[in-house]
């Protein structure tokens, strides 16, 4: 009984683990975001291909909603060619730290 | 008066008919790019109208739920072609496909895409832009 007990502990922690979202660290994306500072940190920096208006402001924006952007970016629901490219080199734990980055910009 | 001279001044009328012309041109252009650009009072009747402030939330700065963005403060161009590209659709070259942001943005004309740009850009946000 307490052998499975224990067993079911366990089974429930692992569990636990597994279904958490990737969680984000805001110091580990410093070495990540050399990407990202070359136009989003500049103000009123423009795209100019394939056409051409400012760099949207990432800056507190919610780390879920920049997580569902990059990846929507590197599924190709969003076909921006720049941002397509950039995305499809993050892994999901390049994702959350960079959103992490920039949602605790104020 | 020789002939030279007499043709070198119907030259300079004629040059002085294509300035004048020229400029007509130019202020009409200037007057249809106005009338084409943003205008925040119509935009803020557009986001009414379609209920933006349901998701965005109701300063546009607070979504309902994280997985929204904050449009409040943003650049007006970076919305215009975030829209255009939800019109486009995902099958379009730089388009983009999003179950609700794609049947939003295609009852949009391009007049209310420009004005609820100019409207949301006009709205006071957090958004900042640092390094």
């Amino acid at each position: 009984m307490k052998k499975l007990l224990a067993f079911l502990a366990l089974a429930s922690v692992a569990h636990i683990a597994a279904a958490a979202d990737v969680v984000g660290d805001a110091k580990a994306a410093e070495n990540k975001v050399a990407m990202c500072i070359g136009c989003h940190a500049i103000p009123n920096y423009k795209a100019t291909f394939p056409e051409v208006y400012r760099v949207p402001v990432i800056g507190g924006q919610s780390s879920k909603y920049i997580v569902n952007a990059l990846q929507a970016y590197k599924k190709g629901e969003r076909k921006h060619p720049t941002m397509r490219g950039i995305a499809a080199s993050l892994s999901d734990q390049d994702m959350a730290d960079v959103a992490a980055y920039y949602s605790q910009q104020k | 008066m020789s002939p030279l001279i007499t043709r070198s001044r119907n030259n300079g009328n004629a040059q002085m008919k294509n300035f004048f012309a020229g400029a007509v041109v130019l202020v009409s252009f200037a007057a249809s790019c106005n009338a084409l650009a943003g205008d925040i009072a119509a935009g803020k009747a557009v986001a009414a109208k379609y209920n933006c402030a349901s998701c965005h939330g109701a300063d546009f700065n607070s979504p309902i739920d994280p997985s929204y963005p904050k449009l409040a403060g943003q650049h007006g161009d970076y919305l215009e072609h975030a829209l255009v590209a939800y019109k486009r659709g995902v099958d379009n070259m730089n388009g983009r496909g999003n179950a609700i942001m794609g049947g939003q943005a295609k009852a949009l004309s391009q007049q209310d895409v420009k004005d609820v740009a100019a409207y949301l850009e006009s709205l006071p946000g957090s958004l900042v832009v640092r390094r």
